[in-house]
């Protein structure tokens, strides 16, 4: 008899609780244990020290450049990944292989990204030998491990550029091909209906797939491991240090209070521009 | 002087032909109506003439100048669209001002034309919505607007009123051709419906499976349907097949008929084609009747339509509503010989 009103709630329950639970339990633990409360190590006691041990060059080196990283990588691969998907939008010769070659970074973990880029743009490796074959450079290029992280951006850009593609295409598909068809109807040429029409009326999907790909490359650790530099390494690098080398567990909890919260940061930011831009139509 | 002229138009889609050796020409400030059901390729044509599509065959002319090869932004027609097709991240101003904008029109000349034209479709204040906050007519208008502001040299209409309810149809329509005809603006309009086709056009082009079966004033398409499919798609039309002999007479299931033919007829097979409004009832019968029994009786307010029953034909008639038969009666109409037609 009831059957039917509990099964609403039977459908939620497992997935929204299973999320709510470990939400709520990891992250209030998390941030218990910032300030000394919970410690896994040594006694546990209220206290500022963990919040003040972070106060020094290093964090901010590695926020900085996590900062860096995630903001070049999301916004590098929507110059890469924007055009590509103005052209696979209409069907023409190759867009099918493109299409399913592009995808392949989306099923390579993000380790194994790394280890297979490292082979081209290590310092004996493929990139520098060709360069070197060809007689571009003298000597092979240090692209790895380099203090400003280029060989990141690169493994980055790549692994993520398939994911920001299916984000834009998909808002690319929502753009009605009779409205394009007026704008060049009244005498727009085919990048004054990019500029004009299909630009800003992708900016929704340009949105989200940039702050996505900023929250997985701001909290990368696998990537900045295997080939960033080795000062300054990134938040979750450091946070990993500190608490698996160092046995620094509560300030390695308040760096994953800095990611989730600059993370959440980034949401509401995008949040507040989707709802402006909502508004600006409506 | 033609503005317009299509020459041998010719377009193929994986397995059918979608316009098929299409000739035409419209003259200027014409407003020229392509009418037929949806996949006879009136708005295939109408694309190539905005040059969306381009013709596998034959050749698109603006005045002496051959179009085939201009891209559509180069072309200066300017076409309101089923969906309208509104910017919809822009005002009602910024979406009539397209245009101009493109052309490069200095800034001042190009407010003061966005609000004439605004002001031709009565939609001053409206200025700074989006078409999010329009109505459907409204919308409608903001795609007139923004269609005449850029003076293009062809007008074209997709189905524009297709989106409206009823009476909203009627109202716009008149305006759009009170409009065409003020700016004088040569104009190629498609659409499905008939009563439109009739009530807009100067010369209506009916087609068929890409080909054009009848090119005429409204007047005489409804009157003198070449084709059968003329004549039906045009308002409801009886077809009946009969054999003509002797001097304009011919013989049917239904009756005998004498008939005006403007061409001598000659004997053997013919199709005749007359409208329900035609069909007058009769007393007796004398020549060109018909005997039918009443099959169903449809009640439209302003006329009464029969649907009846002759020698196993079925035939539509207007009859005037007072006239109330019962479904069973048997009737006895007559047709005037000028209004039978020999149709293909």
């Amino acid at each position: 008899m009831q059957a039917s009103r509990l099964t609403p709630l039977l459908l939620v329950l497992p997935g929204a609780g299973f999320i709510f639970v470990f939400l709520v339990a990891a992250l209030g633990m998390t941030a218990l244990q910032s300030v000394g409360l919970y410690s896994l190590v040594g006694e546990s006691r209220l206290t500022a020290d963990h919040w003040k041990s972070l106060y020094d060059k290093a964090f901010f080196d590695s926020f900085l450049f996590s900062f860096k990283v995630g903001i070049a990588s999301s916004f590098g691969t929507f110059l890469f990944a924007y055009p590509l998907a103005l052209f696979l939008r209409r069907r023409r010769f190759g867009t099918a292989v493109i299409n399913s070659v592009i995808k392949i970074p989306l099923f390579v973990p993000a380790l194994v990204a790394a280890f297979l880029i490292l082979n081209v743009l290590a310092y004996n490796g493929v990139l520098n030998s060709v360069l070197m074959g060809l007689g571009i450079i003298d000597e092979p290029l240090r692209l790895l491990n380099d203090r400003f992280g280029w060989n990141v951006f690169i493994i980055q850009i790549w692994k993520n550029l398939p994911f920001e593609l299916l984000i834009i295409s998909a808002t690319l598909q929502t753009i009605r091909t009779d409205v394009e068809d007026a704008a060049r109807n009244l005498g727009a040429g085919p990048l004054q209906v990019i500029w004009h029409i299909v630009l800003p009326l992708s900016i929704p999907g340009i949105l989200i797939a940039i702050v996505l790909v900023f929250i997985l490359t701001f909290g990368d650790y696998a990537i900045t491991r295997v080939a960033g530099p080795v000062y300054p390494s990134s938040l979750s690098v450091l946070m990993y240090t500190k608490a698996f080398t160092l046995q620094q567990w509560g300030a390695a909890a308040c760096i994953g209070m800095v990611i989730t919260v600059a993370s959440l940061i980034f949401v509401a930011i995008y949040a507040r521009a989707a709802r402006a831009i909502e508004e600006m139509r409506t | 002087m033609h503005v317009l002229r299509l020459d041998h138009l010719f377009r193929r889609y994986a397995g059918f032909t979608a316009v098929d050796d299409l000739s035409l020409e419209v003259q200027k400030g014409e407003l020229v109506t392509l009418l037929g059901p949806s996949g006879c390729g009136k708005t295939t044509t109408l694309r190539m003439v905005a040059g969306f599509i381009t013709p596998d065959g034959g050749d698109i002319w603006f005045g002496a100048q051959r179009m085939n090869d201009v891209p559509p932004h180069r072309r200066n027609t300017a076409m309101v669209f089923q969906s309208y097709a509104l910017f919809p991240h822009m005002t009602v101003a910024e979406n009539v001002a397209f245009g101009l904008r493109m052309q490069k029109t200095p800034v001042d000349e190009r407010a003061r034309r966005v609000d004439e034209a605004l002001d031709m479709v009565s939609l001053n204040g409206l200025q700074d919505r989006r078409p999010a906050q329009l109505s459907g007519g409204q919308q409608q208008r903001v795609a007139l607007a923004r269609a005449i502001v850029t003076r293009p040299n062809i007008l074209l209409f997709d189905e524009p009123l297709s989106n409206l309810d009823a009476k909203l149809r009627v109202k716009v329509r008149q305006e759009i051709r009170e409009l065409q005809t003020r700016l004088g603006v040569t104009t190629l309009y498609v659409t499905h419906d008939q009563g439109e086709a009739l009530a807009i056009s100067d010369r209506i082009v009916v087609m068929n499976k890409g080909r054009i079966e009848q090119i005429g004033d409204p007047g005489t398409i409804y009157r003198f349907p070449r084709t059968s499919f003329v004549a039906d798609f045009l308002g409801a039309a009886n077809i009946i097949e009969g054999r003509a002999f002797g001097k304009g007479m011919i013989e049917s299931p239904v009756g005998k008929f004498a008939v005006k033919s403007k061409a001598p007829l000659a004997e053997g097979p013919v199709k005749m084609s007359w409208r329900p409004e035609d069909m007058k009832l009769a007393s007796g019968t004398s020549g060109n009747s018909i005997v039918a029994r009443v099959r169903n009786v449809g009640f439209y307010g302003n006329f009464t339509e029969l649907e009846v029953e002759s020698a196993g034909h079925l035939l539509r008639v207007q009859v005037d509503s007072d006239f109330k038969p019962h479904v069973g009666d048997t009737l006895t109409f007559t047709i005037d010989a000028n209004r039978i037609q020999i149709v293909e």
